[in-house]
């Protein structure tokens, strides 16, 4: 869909690299533990506190310190970021956003509400979430569901600059949060669903004016590789790597999204994300490899150009987006010290790879139910080497259009979803929010209309079979060994971000609302409360006046209001009933509920 | 889930009134047990009538808006409500309550929650409340 006009602005602002500006302000206020400047608590994305007042022996006195309704209903992903004496916080679409006084027990500083065309609503395929704000060089950065990126004054909320990233109206969205790194703010774009080409994009930090742009898909001057030096599996990637593996112009709406969560390596100077899946969900309408859609990036933040890919599923026919984080660490690998980069990709293997030159080490499963795949090549002398070994059972290509594929384990949403697992350079083990699902999955043919859904699949997913009858796990991750360490059964999926701190504790949401603490070295459940509603959002710490504080979104579908519908003969006659009572709507019209817990 | 022996420390939540409706002692000092540990989620330990007073007093609440605010509604509205708890340990409610709150969220990842396993969830949940209903109102 995206002409090539762009192509030779793309070149020029790609090849002559743009001066490496000393802007080390984020680095210097996520050095700061008192504060949470990112969504992903630092740029290497371990969301690890260094803060250990709250520890594993006190955890259990937690008490809620005030909570604050942000006023929308929706799910809320994401989590406030604290920065010196203020809280920001988000909402899911209109995509408002709170400053807090914290020395004012939250007081609102100033509000900031967008103006957003609502039919942006439908184009989103998963619910209007948002996965939060970002800060640097005081400034907050905001990407709307529209694609508008903004830039707002931390004091006082006011625009100082705004672009528009994609058009709402060929299905091009956003639920991501934002990179601001060096000079820039890096943005993703959502709308895998609608046939988009997708890309990363590159805005300078103080003009909002666009640098440079990479696409997932398509020639290599818009993907922004260069055939000698990008390297995949240690060798060349090679002219046209992308063009190659696609049939026709399907590669001009095929997907490849990012709405993901982003990392960097400054020493590297490269930034990493994982691309998404391939559109349309049916495979038989898209041979090939669909490269670079299901990918993990590193790229040059200046140039945009990448340094390496790898693609952990050739030619998708599962709905395994690849946008999982990639979470930056100094680990031993089979007892040597690497510097790598970890992913948990929704096909359920966990990957361990060489950060620098994205050699792959590791790719193991994180959860034994996986068996769409029997593994993954590890042997570079051979052909296949880094690819997985598809099970036919399982192959909805194999088994063709309007055939249902059934028992495929994961389900689409993945072992995980986007909800970003935490590491700790204490233990130097992964916590992992995971999905313990599986699916039948029947795809069919469909036709591309922009701005219309391209989905081609029809999916029926449940707990999966033969195991402890729940829908999720919360595990621990030895990623220099691909394996589970310990596994703690859950009812209802993960899907709320974890954090790990210097306090021995482990902490995430439930979807029953509980906020849970566990010990990091065996899973032990230390604490737990219910909160409002169902949580999705992420855990985040931070400390202020010499005190520790956790805090967390809740918010996901609505009030169940169970006893609405007893002593009525008619259960519906109940919902008509109340809705003069101001009471009730007082009581279930808080939306989603920021909660702050602190020791007495 | 391991939860007994270091939640004792817990401080008690909303002990009083849990009480309500248990017949034997036995059962009122494992609900408070139970209380302590602030909500356990595994079925294997809990003793029926476990439901804390917070969820006990929501569904008091809504009842009381649709049937009226009343003493006598109130009465019906924690009559329903325990026997709900006498037939369906807290676990299952609260699953079947976390079905139909997430359900309210559209979209493609919750479409598991549409699945029969899931709503047989929410089946028993109504089962129990029609026998609520029949014995209270």
């Amino acid at each position: 869909m995206r002409k090539s006009a762009l192509t030779g602005a793309l070149l020029a602002t790609t090849f002559i690299a743009s001066p490496a500006l000393a802007n080390d302000d984020v680095l210097k206020q996520t050095a700061n533990p008192n504060q949470w400047v990112l969504q992903t608590g630092d740029y290497f994305n371990q969301r690890y506190s260094k803060l250990d007042q709250i520890n594993k022996d006190n955890v259990k006195n937690l008490k809620v310190a005030w909570t604050f309704s942000t006023g929308v209903l929706r799910g809320h992903e994401g989590s406030p970021i604290v920065i010196g004496d203020t809280m920001y916080v988000h909402t899911p679409f209109p995509n408002i956003v709170y400053a807090l006084d914290l020395n004012n027990e939250g007081r609102i500083i100033w509000k900031y509400e967008p103006k957003q065309d609502p039919s942006v609503i439908p184009v989103m395929c998963c619910d209007t979430v948002n996965r939060g704000l970002a800060y640097a060089d005081g400034k907050v950065f905001l990407h709307q569901a529209d694609t508008t990126v903004v830039a707002l004054d931390a004091k006082n909320g006011k625009e100082i600059w705004k672009a528009v990233n994609g058009d709402p109206k060929k299905g091009e969205t956003n639920t991501a949060t934002v990179l601001p790194v060096k000079d820039k703010v890096i943005v993703g774009i959502s709308g895998g669903e609608f046939g988009v080409q997708c890309h990363v994009t590159a805005y300078d930090m103080n003009t909002g004016k666009k640098v440079w742009r990479g696409y997932s898909i398509g020639p290599d001057d818009q993907i922004l590789v260069d055939a000698e030096k990008t390297m995949s599996l240690g060798k060349p990637v090679g002219k046209d790597s992308s063009l190659k593996t696609w049939q026709g112009d399907q590669w001009k709406i095929g997907g490849g999204c990012t709405w993901g969560w982003f990392s960097y390596d400054p020493d590297l100077n490269l930034m990493y994300y994982g691309s998404g899946n391939p559109s349309t969900w049916n495979p038989t309408q898209r041979p090939g490899d669909n490269k670079w859609s299901m990918t993990l990036w590193g790229r040059d933040v200046d140039t945009g150009v990448a340094k390496w890919v790898y693609q952990m599923t050739p030619f998708d026919e599962w709905d395994y987006d690849g946008i999982n984080e990639v979470i930056l660490a100094d680990i031993k690998v089979k007892g040597k010290d690497r510097k790598v980069a970890v992913h948990f990709d929704r096909n359920g293997f966990g990957y361990t790879l060489d950060r620098g030159t994205g050699e792959l080490l590791v790719a193991e499963k994180y959860d034994p139910a996986v068996n769409w795949s029997t593994g993954v090549e590890m042997d570079p002398s051979k052909p296949n080497y880094g690819r997985p070994y598809v099970v036919d059972k399982y192959s909805t290509a194999k088994n063709g259009a309007d055939v249902n594929t059934k028992g495929i384990c994961p389900a689409a949403l993945g072992s995980k979803d986007q909800q970003p697992a935490t590491f700790s350079p204490k233990t130097g083990m992964f916590y992992v929010p995971t999905n313990h699902v599986c699916m039948d999955y029947e795809p069919f043919k469909v036709s591309y209309t922009a701005g219309q859904p391209y989905v081609g699949a029809t999916l029926s997913m449940y707990p999966a079979p033969n195991s402890h009858g729940g829908m999720g796990n919360f595990i621990a991750w030895d990623a220099g060994e691909g394996k589970i360490v310990w596994s703690k059964p859950e009812p209802f999926s993960v899907w709320s971000g974890a954090l790990a701190t210097a306090g021995d504790v482990v902490f995430y949401g439930t979807l029953e609302g509980y906020l849970k603490a566990v010990d990091p070295k065996d899973g032990k459940e230390l604490f737990k409360f219910k909160t409002a509603s169902g949580i999705i959002g992420n855990v985040m710490t931070y400390s202020h006046k010499g005190k520790q504080y956790v805090a967390l979104l809740s918010g996901i579908g609505g009030w169940a209001g169970i006893g609405l519908a007893a002593g009525l003969t008619n259960p519906n006659d109940g919902l008509g009933a109340v809705g003069g009572y101001a009471g009730l709507k007082n009581y279930t019209a808080l939306g989603g509920v920021l909660t702050v817990f602190t020791l007495p | 889930m391991r939860l007994k022996s270091q939640s004792l420390d817990l401080p008690p939540r909303g002990l009083s009134g849990v009480g309500l409706g248990l017949a034997t002692a036995a059962g009122l000092s494992a609900a408070m047990v139970m209380t302590m540990a602030s909500l356990p989620t595994t079925a294997a330990e809990l003793p029926p009538n476990d439901y804390p007073t917070v969820a006990r007093a929501d569904y008091v609440f809504a009842c009381m808006q649709v049937n009226g605010q009343t003493r006598e509604n109130l009465q019906k509205c924690s009559c329903s409500i325990d026997v709900i708890a006498e037939l369906l340990p807290y676990e299952k409610y609260e699953e079947a309550e976390t079905v139909l709150s997430v359900v309210q969220k559209g979209g493609e990842s919750v479409s598991v929650f549409h699945s029969p396993l899931f709503q047989e969830k929410v089946k028993e949940l109504k089962r129990a409340q029609v026998e609520g209903e029949l014995r209270c109102f």
